[in-house]
């Protein structure tokens, strides 16, 4: 009986923490480069009941055993890495992947990080940094008279001046492996792990790296319609559960009242 | 006197158990490639009330065996490259430490070795051993095709196995975190009508509806079996009291 209860429990736990995702995927709906995640279910390990082929009774072996299961469990978040919306912003720094790839930042401690996220923008030094102020990796400067800057499909960077156009400078792309190894730190950002592998740089277009869109972003690839859906399954997968323990409590309470 | 108590217990401690299984199914609504365990216990029962031979019910003597429903699950898209879902009846074979292990669910991933395993990180095994993507492969440039062979545009990875037991698919046992058991004496056979479909996962095959009546159905019965021995017992004292005053 009480193990009813907890399989329940377990259940009710799984879609609070699928409700959790689903929550932060639809508060990102609207993030730049974000990637949502899903989550993986597994049942849990069986009780054995009865084995298979035992003798019933006489002269009869029972054809299958009884095993009664013990719950769920979260098994995985992944993230899906596929590519966002593309939304044009007419800003001549901002930048879309189309196809795989990240950009590299250093952070102030020298770490580097990975994002998708192409909101570029010039700080004071005139140095080309993410929306959160780190600064992008090979490092580009935008020299002080620049009248306009053009980003090319193969991600080499140039601006035009008064004596005319040159080039500053060219972004670089990374791959991983395995990206659903990328640990999220927030931010847009993703740090390399050793399920990810080691970041391997590239140049826009080439051997399977994605092209620059320039004046795009890419927005979050959360889907709206499937996650709302989602909420509404997890909701009364969660209800459902917790009905199932008001049966149990029935049960319980009807054999209590036998003996009086 | 009708039924020794002892044995109405056992229908009670029946129901129990079918309420445990049903219990568990709900729990795994949501797990991608769970086959709902059934216990048919209160839909045996009640097909012997209806046909008038509650005897076997009073005997304490119907027996319902936890099988395992095996029928397909709903097929949704996910996009990511690494899910895979099979259209049929095969299973995923993998390789553990423990012993060979078939699962539905194809929430693939890559490990530390790059080679390819199932969400807990067991081996996804291979027609020829372990499947290993190199390094250089990105996981969007993975394709699965439907006969279960990984590759990319440029080269061949490995095939995926998928096996299948035919009619002695009923011998499997749950052996828990998605994965089924076989039986030692049990080979698994090629699957020849599976097909794999990359970027989707099996959905359950629990019915909100179907475990919500049994849970309904088994909790009435629960009560009216109750309400039985509680009246055998106002029976007894009834037929005490004769005898004392007689």
């Amino acid at each position: 009986m009480l193990r009813a209860f907890s399989t329940a429990a377990t259940g009710m736990d799984a879609q609070q923490t699928m409700v959790d995702v689903i929550a932060n995927n639809l508060a990102n709906v609207n993030t730049n480069g974000y990637k949502r995640q899903q989550v993986n279910f597994q049942d849990l390990l069986y009780v054995k009941m009865r084995q298979a082929s035992r003798e019933i009774s006489a002269g009869v072996t029972a054809p299958s055993g009884m095993e009664v299961g013990s719950g769920v469990q979260i098994a995985s978040t992944n993230r899906a890495f596929t590519v966002g919306e593309f939304q044009r912003t007419g800003n001549e720094l901002d930048m879309a992947i189309q196809g795989d790839g990240f950009f590299q930042v250093t952070q102030p401690n020298g770490e580097l990080r990975y994002t998708r996220d192409g909101a570029i923008q010039k700080d004071a030094d005139g140095l080309l940094v993410n929306a959160g102020g780190y600064q992008l990796d090979p490092a580009i400067t935008i020299p002080e008279d620049a009248l306009a800057v053009d980003i090319a499909s193969d991600g080499t960077v140039s601006v035009e001046t008064y004596t005319g156009t040159q080039v500053v400078g060219s972004i670089q792309l990374y791959r991983f492996s395995n990206p659903a190894g990328l640990t999220a730190e927030g931010g847009n950002l993703f740090r390399e792990t050793e399920a990810s592998g080691a970041a391997v740089a590239g140049t826009p277009g080439e051997n399977g790296f994605g092209t620059i869109l320039s004046q795009y972003l890419e927005k979050s690839n959360v889907q709206m319609v499937n996650e709302l859906v989602n909420l509404i399954t997890a909701q009364r997968a969660y209800e459902i559960n917790s009905r199932a323990i008001r049966t149990g409590d029935n049960m319980l309470q009807q054999l209590n009242m036998l003996i009086r | 006197m009708t039924t020794p108590i002892s044995q109405m217990a056992t229908g009670l401690q029946a129901l129990m158990n079918e309420y445990e299984t049903v219990t568990h199914n709900l729990a795994n609504s949501g797990t991608a490639g769970f086959k709902r365990r059934v216990n048919a216990f209160s839909a045996e029962l009640e097909r012997q009330q209806r046909l008038g031979e509650e005897r076997s019910l009073l005997n304490g003597r119907i027996d319902a065996q936890g099988a395992i429903d095996f029928t397909q699950g709903v097929l949704t898209r996910t996009e990511r490259p690494l899910d895979v879902a099979l259209e049929g009846k095969g299973f995923i074979a993998l390789d553990t430490p423990q012993g060979p292990l078939y699962t539905r669910n194809g929430a693939l991933s890559i490990n530390l070795l790059n080679q390819l395993v199932d969400s807990s990180g067991r081996l996804v095994s291979g027609q020829n051993g372990p499947i290993v993507i190199p390094n250089a492969v990105m996981e969007s440039d993975i394709r699965i095709d439907a006969d279960g062979t990984v590759r990319t545009e440029e080269m061949q990875m490995g095939r995926i196995r998928i096996v299948e037991f035919g009619d002695a698919v009923d011998e499997l046992t749950p052996a828990g975190h998605g994965c089924f058991r076989a039986p030692e004496d049990l080979p698994p056979q090629e699957a020849a009508d599976t097909r794999v479909r990359q970027g989707y996962k099996e959905n359950s095959n629990v019915q909100m509806v179907h475990e919500l009546t049994s849970l309904i159905s088994l909790s009435r019965l629960y009560e009216a079996n109750i309400n039985v021995l509680r009246k055998n017992r106002e029976n007894s004292a009834t037929l005490l009291e004769v005898a004392r005053t007689a």
